[in-house]
């Protein structure tokens, strides 16, 4: 009302007689030079701004998955002490890379190393919770895997902010707020896949191995190779050896390894190896449809791609890939209703490509990827 | 801390709002001085006016998505059949459900209860 009312007597009006419409010119001159002169400050002070919001944000996060892992801990594995130390300690964890400057066989160095770091962290996960069983180590130790993955990609970012602000380099601020959406979205993730792995529950990874299970459900199975189970089925008067890894544990296993020793054992007489996992879909596209397509469909950092390649090529196999299409988000977050329903029309497609592709009395191996947790034999 | 951030999100918003029913009075007040032949009065009345709206909008537009975006984790349940007679039911996730466990005898004909399924599904029903 006062502002009003300074408008009509003039005071504050605008045209001839009013000093407003001065100040306000003076203002957008002033502004005009400020820019000029300061604005890629002033822009960037509003990116670290921006970047300071999902950093605490990722704080926040890495804070409450580690509270989580040393909850858990503590209810399932009824430690003696306080595991929060060697909680901790686990979550610094690093791995070194072998040398790639000779990359011949740096394959099997990779291989070895994985199952030292495997090795080393289910042991620690053991010894700090000593009554929980072996599904229950390894939720736990996938639920501190997600915990040390949070606390990288605080770390990681941390870093480049405090790089960025103490140098105020302008380039390096500006690619971490351009990326940063995108590594939010995986952080968001990695939370939805801490309460997964706290619960037991299966994880969009999953689908694979639930196909299988699917496929040998009231079959006899046995382990094979390290964390895998196979078992036998006939689909339209064809041998198919399903292979999966151990559950209900979440768990990956080997299943390179696992389809290297079938092969050997049946000295390569394979008609076809049909994979069947999760892949990455794009955006638009919907979670839980299904793609057919050729090669070893298996993620992570390439070990068990290799062995399987290599020995589908040496006996001449022929590798098809069943893809189930679902994001970032599904596949490590609790197994969506879509996807766990296009487990049948897997199943279905599996049959179609083995009548298409296959004689009668052939053998075939279906290999079920990804990771088990929550679904058993 | 939850409370507090709600406190100050409710605070940013009652001022989105203000800032915008007295950007809506500037623009109301320009053209009453258009009609009153004051030009200059209009036309500066009328750029604070909608860069009020503008920035008022904006700002109020953005909170509301970042609310939305806040959601609660999706509802896991169990699907539990019986391999004799199929009989279906659905619960809700407990800890120690996972696929194919054994759960016990039908209640409608003694035969073995196993888990189905489990998946996720959120509050709007459209998955998780």
């Amino acid at each position: 009302m006062a502002i009003s009312t300074a408008l009509q007597q003039g005071i504050l009006g605008f045209g001839e007689s009013g000093r407003l419409g001065t100040i306000i010119s003076i203002l957008m001159y002033l502004t005009f030079f400020i820019f000029i002169l300061f604005g890629q400050r002033i822009q960037l002070r509003m990116m670290l701004w921006e970047i300071d919001g999902f950093l605490k944000r990722l704080d926040a996060m890495r804070s409450e998955a580690r509270k989580k892992s040393i909850e858990m801990i503590k209810e399932i594995g009824k430690p003696k002490e306080d595991p929060t130390p060697h909680v901790d300690s686990l979550l610094e964890q690093f791995l070194i890379m072998p040398v790639d400057l000779d990359p011949a066989g740096i394959v099997w160095k990779i291989d070895h190393l994985l199952d030292v770091r495997d090795m080393k962290f289910k042991d620690d996960i053991r010894r700090i919770a000593p009554e929980a069983s072996e599904a229950q180590i390894n939720n736990l130790e996938n639920l501190v895997e997600a915990s040390l993955a949070l606390n990288t990609i605080f770390r990681i970012v941390r870093h480049y902010y405090l790089l960025g602000k103490r140098t105020s380099s302008f380039y390096i601020i500006l690619q971490l707020q351009m990326i940063l959406p995108l590594v939010m979205q995986e952080a968001e993730a990695l939370m939805g896949a801490t309460r997964a792995f706290a619960l037991g529950q299966p994880i969009g990874d999953g689908i694979g191995p639930l196909v299988v299970s699917k496929l040998l459900l009231g079959r006899e199975k046995r382990r094979i190779e390290k964390d895998m189970v196979m078992g036998e089925t006939s689909i339209e008067g064809r041998r198919v050896i399903a292979l999966k890894a151990e559950g209900p544990g979440g768990n990956v296993g080997k299943p390179g390894d696992a389809i290297r020793r079938i092969i050997e054992e049946l000295e390569g007489k394979v008609s076809a190896i049909i994979m069947v996992d999760a892949a990455l879909k794009f955006e638009g596209e919907k979670s839980g449809e299904i793609s057919n397509g050729i090669g070893a469909a298996i993620g992570g950092i390439g070990t068990e791609r290799f062995k399987i390649e290599e020995e589908a090529s040496k006996f001449k196999i022929p590798l098809y890939a069943i893809a189930i299409k679902e994001s970032i988000l599904d596949a490590i977050t609790p197994m969506k209703k879509e996807i766990s329903e296009s487990a049948d029309r897997a199943i279905e497609a599996i049959r179609r490509l083995i009548l298409d592709r296959t004689k009668e009395g052939d053998t075939v191996i279906v290999a079920g990827i990804g990771n088990t947790i929550g679904i058993g034999q | 801390m939850e409370g507090r951030v709600n406190w100050y999100s409710q605070l940013m918003a009652a001022f989105g709002i203000f800032v915008l029913v007295y950007s809506a009075y500037m623009v109301l007040s320009a053209l009453l001085s258009l009609q009153g032949g004051r030009n200059d009065e209009a036309q500066y009345s009328l750029m604070i006016g909608l860069i009020g709206i503008a920035l008022a909008s904006s700002s109020l537009f953005l909170m509301r998505k970042r609310a939305l975006q806040v959601k609660p984790p999706p509802e896991v349940f169990t699907v539990v059949r019986c391999s004799g007679c199929g009989f279906r039911l659905v619960r809700r996730f407990q800890v120690g459900d996972y696929v194919n466990a054994d759960i016990g005898q039908c209640q409608q004909c003694n035969g073995r209860m196993t888990i189905a399924s489990i998946y996720a599904e959120s509050e709007g029903g459209a998955g998780a």
